[in-house]
């Protein structure tokens, strides 16, 4: 349904986004998180066709975001960051509008906009001018305009900031209804939202695509952590050694005990292994458990370049 | 087409809603109409003519429709809404077109309000409408054309008042073959090139009466030509940021 290939956006020198590829199938809700400033915005930009990639092509729905705009366009319901909107109209001459440039016919207007109406709570603020409405109830009213001519995939960047916890809750559950048919990308820079809402992660920093996996996959884990009893030498050394195992982190601890941090590919037997290797060192396991690993601490480490990263 | 009409009729609500909008329509009608009757000296002059109006109906235009302009792009654009426009299916032509018809109607309508002073001379005396009409044609012409550039200059900046600013730049440029002509700083050859391409030289004789296929297609031309550079600069913004 969305398909990037290679997206490079440089913005004068700075390079916002560089080589990043994706596919996207119908009906996948995914979550497109990095922190502040990693490229998230840069990339919803050019798939909705606001921005031409400086290199790089985006499809939607099979249609070039760049060759055939309008085609790509009409499949997408977009709620640009912070919800823009015309402050001086009432929400429901705004959506009414919006259904007129969607081209929406006449007489299928007032079915949409009710349906829209209903499925973002509202019908107590359509009478409201949309410069008086509360933070809530402006992203509503953007979703309820990214809805209107029912397209088969939604982009929102950052549906839920700036609300309160009430009101994510509801976002969220809207989401996660939408997610029943169409494909929906959302952005954010919270990690439990995309736990909560979505199928799949796409992790961006620094304008590269770090993380790009399944949320089952992702919450498993890949982790292990080893702890071994005294102040031991070797042992990173040696759990090194083992085949699956793709980097090893000393992790601060006690001075009673050594522990390892491992990141692996998750290959079954693995942790048999290691417990025949710590019975032939001689080592006494006070600990071998998998870690499951969340979205923060993989943010963590991404803040730190420096670091090696993790899978 | 339609999109346009929805455009065109969602903007001339906002510009008519917002305060600097009417502040600046009321402004114009208002200079228009004083030095109508008092600065030409109509109640002096004891003769039934609108000559006085259209000769001051240039200078003002100058100065209203950069102001009727200034908020169509640059508002967007620091709202934000400008991404929504640019992410609808939309064909850029059709939004330029709906932004220049609202403000063609805010002219127009500008304009209805100043046929006061006609209308007084024509209670005053028998007034003759040939020169009034052909006046009032050369100033929804000329008009256009201002407003085309004005757009232009709405779609450079963000700020409503600099496009202002810069509206009044742009239009007041279009003046200096004019201006050379009126100073006599260019020679005979030079001379009718300067009436040729002078938005005021064109203006004077529309006013007179006499409407000049050729006074018409320059002015349509030269606001197709600005409008299409709207249109240019629209899509050109995809490949900016």
């Amino acid at each position: 349904m969305i398909r990037a290939e290679n997206l490079v956006q440089d913005y004068g020198a700075v390079r916002a986004l560089a080589d990043v590829s994706f596919h996207i199938p119908r009906g996948q809700v995914v979550g497109l998180v990095g922190p502040n400033g990693a490229g998230k915005t840069t990339a919803m930009k050019i798939l909705t066709g606001y921005l031409a990639p400086t290199s790089g092509r985006a499809h939607i729905a099979g249609h070039d975001v760049c060759a055939q705009r309008l085609a790509a366009q009409r499949h997408i319901g977009y709620l640009p960051e912070n919800a823009p909107i015309y402050k001086d109209m009432l929400v429901q001459d705004y959506l009414t509008w919006m259904a007129k440039l969607r081209e929406i016919p006449a007489t299928e207007r007032m079915g949409r906009l009710s349906t829209v109406v209903w499925a973002c709570g509202l019908e107590d603020a359509l009478t409201k001018p949309v410069g008086h409405l509360s933070k809530g109830f402006r992203q509503r009213t953007g979703l309820a305009q990214a809805m209107l001519h029912d397209p088969d995939i939604l982009i929102l960047d950052e549906p839920t900031s700036g609300l309160d916890p009430n009101q994510i809750l509801d976002i969220r559950e809207m989401i996660r209804g939408l997610g029943e048919e169409k494909t929906v990308i959302l952005s954010t820079h919270i990690l439990s939202e995309v736990e909560a809402t979505c199928d799949r992660v796409l992790m961006v920093v620094a304008g590269q695509l770090h993380v790009d996996e399944t949320l089952e996959s992702f919450r498993r884990g890949h982790g292990i952590l080893l702890r071994v009893l005294g102040q031991m030498e070797g042992v990173a050394d040696a759990v090194q050694g083992l085949d699956g195992v793709n980097a090893v982190d000393a992790v601060e601890d006690d001075a009673d005990s050594t522990s390892v941090r491992l990141h692996t590919d998750a290959r079954p037997g693995l942790l048999t292994e290691l417990g025949n290797l710590a019975r032939d060192k001689g080592w006494t396991v006070t600990e071998l458990t998998r870690v499951h690993h969340d979205l923060e601490d993989i943010f963590k480490k991404l803040k730190t370049p420096s670091q090696e990263l993790v899978t | 087409m339609s999109r346009a009409l929805a455009v065109a009729g969602r903007e001339f609500k906002a510009s008519l809603t917002s305060p600097l909008g009417y502040v600046f329509l009321l402004l114009f009608v208002l200079a228009t109409l004083l030095v109508f009757f008092f600065f030409e000296g109509f109640f002096g002059a004891n003769q039934a003519t609108a000559r006085g109006l259209f000769r001051w109906l240039p200078p003002l235009l100058l100065f209203v429709t950069p102001a009727l302009t200034m908020r169509l792009w640059a508002d967007e654009r620091k709202m934000g809404t400008y991404e929504l426009l640019a992410t609808l299916p939309i064909p850029p032509w059709q939004l330029v077109c709906g932004k220049f018809l609202a403000a063609f109607g805010l002219l127009a309508f500008a304009l209805v309000l100043t046929l006061g002073a006609p209308i007084v001379a024509e209670i005053y005396g028998d007034l003759d409408w040939g020169p009034v009409v052909g006046g009032y044609v050369g100033a929804l012409l000329l008009g256009s054309a201002y407003l085309a550039i004005g757009l232009v200059c709405s779609l450079l900046v963000q700020e409503q008042l600099l496009a202002l600013f810069l509206g009044f730049l742009l239009c007041g440029a279009t003046l200096l073959p004019d201006v050379a002509l009126r100073a006599g700083w260019v020679g005979d050859s030079l001379a009718e090139f300067c009436a040729s391409i002078g938005f005021w030289a064109r203006f004077a004789s529309i006013e007179r009466g006499v409407l000049d296929l050729r006074d018409l297609v320059f002015y349509l031309s030269a606001t197709g030509f600005f409008l299409y550079l709207n249109v240019a600069l629209v899509r050109w913004r995809r490949f900016t940021t």
